[in-house]
């Protein structure tokens, strides 16, 4: 017993390495849930209220481009509200007149006070929380498509898990023929995703818009992700190998919106239902 | 009662990794090498007995790291394993008549080929470790490579640099 404890006190310092890497794989390994503890990361009140003070100062140096994309947005909008207000005959009615379909979507600004894109999971932090009726798992897009979803809320800021993170995956559509598939980034250019699943007998062609397929119930059906890029299809493989070059510029965020469904809820226990039916 | 060396410590602590945290994270060049600057922290606390206390200030650091960037746990298994193999690169390093007492292992008190040879071993463990980690495992192995290359000639330049720079020989210690 004697040598026992003198063994272990001569391994000490490596006995306390080996407990702490274990430790840190740990933390690793189950980092998803973690992450939603939201202590230990960017939107703990403190380390957020750090990096909003930073982010107050750098602010200055991309005001001009935030004003441009803000002109080009409100011009955007005010077309489309134009060509809305001319459409006197509408087919779907339903949209026009369900007030569950109209308010389906809430819309949540967000600013933006931490961002990277060159680690293999990425992630952003915004100013909004839990008191501003965020919770985990929403979509979040700004003006020129698809940016995220909500990782982790603490009271006053959230993190998301940007589309630069190679755990997430989104569920998207060829918009030309409707060809279901799921977008993931391969985690090197931060300009270029992987279109996954898209079968052999769907001819995609160089060009073809990616958006969300509305599936499920995070992203509304149609946001951009980005065009297509590059098609490879070796003679074995079931799937075409695509790159999408991406249309955000995940660099160059300021502000983001936060999409929240208000049928989510209403969707998904109506899928449960079917899908527990068949168990 | 609190040493002046455990003050300059605490301070250059926060220092470095407030630098990371604020400028030096966003330093990224070719979109491959990225400049881990608080390794110089780690690099230079004084030589001592103390080998656990060394490696619980490497998972401080690392934790405060990693909850910036929210990564928890990456940048803390490489902290630790570069303070845990410091330790090693040191004694290999020792030269004839051994360490002086409170000895800082820095270029103006060791001069810059004993840094060099002690630090970028280091660096590079640090780095395999960090990288290796973020990409879960070797399925992009030397796209991996090339990160890890050139962050470390980038950080073992800048910490070099900010050696001249802040430790200045008449702040040199005997």
């Amino acid at each position: 017993m004697r040598r026992l404890f003198l063994l272990l006190h001569q391994y000490r310092v490596t006995l306390v390495f080996v407990g702490l890497e274990l430790v840190c794989t740990w933390l690793i390994v189950t980092q998803n849930i973690f992450l939603s503890a939201s202590f230990f990361n960017s939107s703990n009140q403190t380390v957020a209220g750090i990096l909003t003070s930073s982010n107050s100062i750098s602010n200055y140096f991309s005001l001009a481009e935030v004003n441009d994309d803000l002109s080009q947005q409100n011009a955007l909008l005010q077309k489309r509200l134009r060509a809305y207000e001319q459409s006197l005959y509408r087919l779907d009615t339903r949209l026009l007149t369900d007030s569950d379909l109209i308010g389906q979507y809430d819309y949540l600004s967000a600013k933006i006070i931490n961002n990277s894109t060159r680690n293999v999971h990425n992630h952003i932090t915004i100013n909004i929380g839990k008191k501003q009726g965020m919770t985990q798992g929403l979509g979040v897009v700004n003006q020129r498509g698809i940016v995220g979803k909500i990782a982790s809320v603490s009271d006053n800021y959230s993190v998301i898990s940007s589309l630069l993170n190679a755990d997430l995956m989104v569920s998207s559509m060829i918009k030309r023929t409707g060809q279901l598939g799921t977008t993931n980034w391969s985690g090197k250019d931060a300009n270029q995703a992987n279109l996954l699943y898209i079968p052999r007998h769907v001819k995609p062609l160089l060009g073809d818009t990616i958006i969300t397929s509305g599936y499920n119930a995070i992203y509304p059906e149609g946001v951009l992700i980005g065009t297509i890029e590059d098609i490879i299809l070796t003679d074995e493989a079931n799937f075409y190998e695509i790159v999408v070059n991406l249309a955000n510029d995940y660099g160059a965020l300021s502000h983001v919106f936060v999409i929240k469904n208000n049928l989510k809820i209403e969707q998904q226990s109506t899928e449960a239902i079917v899908t527990g039916a068949h168990d | 009662m609190i040493k002046k060396s455990e003050i300059i410590l605490l301070l250059s602590f926060f220092g470095y990794v407030f630098l990371y945290i604020f400028l030096f994270k966003n330093f990224v060049l070719l979109d491959s090498a990225f400049c881990f600057i608080y390794l110089i922290f780690l690099l230079n606390v004084p030589i001592e007995r103390n080998r656990i206390l060394a490696l619980f200030i490497g998972l401080v650091t690392g934790l405060l790291i990693d909850v910036f960037s929210d990564s928890l746990g990456i940048h803390m298994a490489s902290s630790v394993l570069l303070m845990y193999l410091r330790y090693y690169v040191i004694r290999w390093l020792t030269p004839q008549g051994g360490y002086d007492t409170n000895t800082l292992p820095t270029v103006p008190s060791m001069g810059l080929q004993w840094y060099i040879t002690y630090s970028l071993p280091l660096i590079l463990a640090h780095h395999i470790c960090l990288f290796y980690t973020e990409a879960g495992g070797i399925t992009s192995f030397f796209f991996t490579l090339t990160k890890v290359l050139s962050s470390t000639a980038f950080t073992l330049v800048v910490i070099v640099l900010f050696q001249y720079l802040l430790y200045s020989s008449a702040k040199r210690r005997i």
